[in-house]
């Protein structure tokens, strides 16, 4: 079944790709106007700000806790969190940088404080069939997730961590180092091991057959 | 194959799988969150902090220049309180004062007879002052009158000279002069007394008792 399996690729390429990203820097308010204009009272900009970035947070704590609890969890004070900045927020940096490193901070806290996220990947995964999808391609979809789910869970932390706040965060290997709080060659490096392993962890199906 | 067709691979295929959203719930919760925080009372007071902080320092500033213009160079409201029995209002005695004009008297109550016979209470004086500011000009008349009441051994006192109020008789210097030994300023008396006896060659300094 695995040998018959396409590869992750072909299927990603067939699919929407669910751009993280990209849709919030093409057009809408800067996020800072927004941050700016909800620290004055503007509750609406918060609204918009906070769809903008709701699910890539979201799956940023997912992958890298493994446990929807968790990731619930953490969600909940980072955006707690940023509310509460809002007095003090100064537009220095990017948005998204302030946004993921409160978001790192925040679970590296909840894991100081309970040690339940180590271990495996426990998260549900998104077993949803699209409209006009076929159950092969849902089998196919979910044993494409399972092979990425599982070698993103059996990274290092730190490379995990890099490789989303890359993919979930858009966030270059500067910020991620900024984020991270280590130097930029180290969070290129963690980045680059992420990626070859994961590839390597998607080439594997193609290489059996 | 690049690095760069490695990263795009990889991330191509990770968000084909990355479509986790965060529940309805914490939705709501995050939303009612942000709310409750805009509707707090710092939140609703941000808005007014600023133009307050404005009036507060314009009214405190017109406060000290109106404290500075009306009150400036007045009277003490506490004048030091006389020691030893004599220095009760009640056994103070204008006749006898007149009939030995060079006896020496009470040094303190000598000073302002008329004034603290007559004079309320401290606190009482404070808001009639307070009363005439209103009035603008009539307070530094009041003031002025209240400097010219004042006796002139005790100005002498203050001041460690007799001026040319207590010179113009012999009588007025000599008391300026008792006013200023009872001071300890013995130098400045003999000073005042040579000067005297130059000015009024006939006066002769009364023995004392």
């Amino acid at each position: 079944m695995i040998a018959n399996a396409p590869s992750i690729t072909s299927m990603a390429l067939c699919s929407a790709p669910a751009l993280a990203y990209a849709p919030r820097m093409a057009h809408g308010p800067d996020d800072s106007a927004l941050m700016l204009r909800y620290r004055d009272g503007d509750v609406t900009a918060f609204e918009a700000l906070y769809r903008r970035h709701k699910d890539p947070v979201y799956r940023y704590l997912l992958r890298l806790s493994g446990h929807n609890e968790t990731a619930e969890d953490v969600f909940q004070d980072v955006w707690g969190k940023i509310v509460k900045a809002r007095h003090n927020y100064r537009p220095t940096a990017k948005f998204t940088t302030f946004l993921y490193r409160v978001a790192h901070n925040c679970f590296i806290d909840h894991v100081r404080r309970n040690k339940r996220h180590a271990g495996n990947t426990r998260f549900e995964p998104d077993l949803h069939r699209d409209p006009g999808e076929t159950l092969e391609t849902t089998t196919e979809r979910s044993l494409a997730r399972e092979r990425l789910e599982t070698a993103l869970a059996d990274l290092p932390d730190e490379q995990r961590d890099a490789f989303l706040l890359h993919e979930e965060g858009g966030l270059s290997v500067d910020q991620i180092a900024a984020v991270t709080g280590c130097n930029r060659e180290t969070a290129k490096s963690r980045l680059r091991y992420a990626v070859n392993k994961l590839r390597a962890a998607i080439d594997e199906p193609a290489e059996t057959t | 194959m690049s690095r760069d067709q490695d990263t795009r691979r990889v991330s191509e295929a990770y968000r084909g799988i990355a479509r986790e959203t965060p529940p309805a719930k914490l939705d709501e919760s995050v939303m009612a969150m942000a709310r409750q925080e805009a509707r707090t009372r710092y939140g609703l007071a941000r808005a007014w902090i600023r133009p307050v902080a404005w009036a507060a320092t314009i009214a405190l500033s017109f406060a000290f220049i109106l404290e500075l213009t009306y009150f400036s160079g007045g009277p003490p409201i506490d004048a030091p309180h006389p020691a030893g029995p004599e220095a009760d209002i009640g056994q103070y005695e204008e006749p006898a004062a007149k009939e030995a004009p060079y006896k020496r008297p009470p040094a303190t109550i000598v000073a302002t007879p008329e004034i603290r016979a007559s004079e309320p209470p401290p606190l009482q004086r404070a808001e009639e002052r307070a009363g005439a500011t209103a009035a603008g000009l009539a307070d530094d008349v009041a003031a002025d009158e209240f400097r010219r009441q004042r006796a002139p051994a005790a100005v002498a006192s203050e001041i460690g000279h007799c001026d040319a109020g207590d010179r113009e008789n012999a009588d007025t210097w000599y008391r300026c002069i008792l006013a200023l030994r009872d001071s300890g300023l013995d130098a400045a008396a003999e000073l005042e007394l040579d000067a005297l006896q130059r000015a009024f060659p006939d006066f002769r300094e009364p023995v004392s008792e």
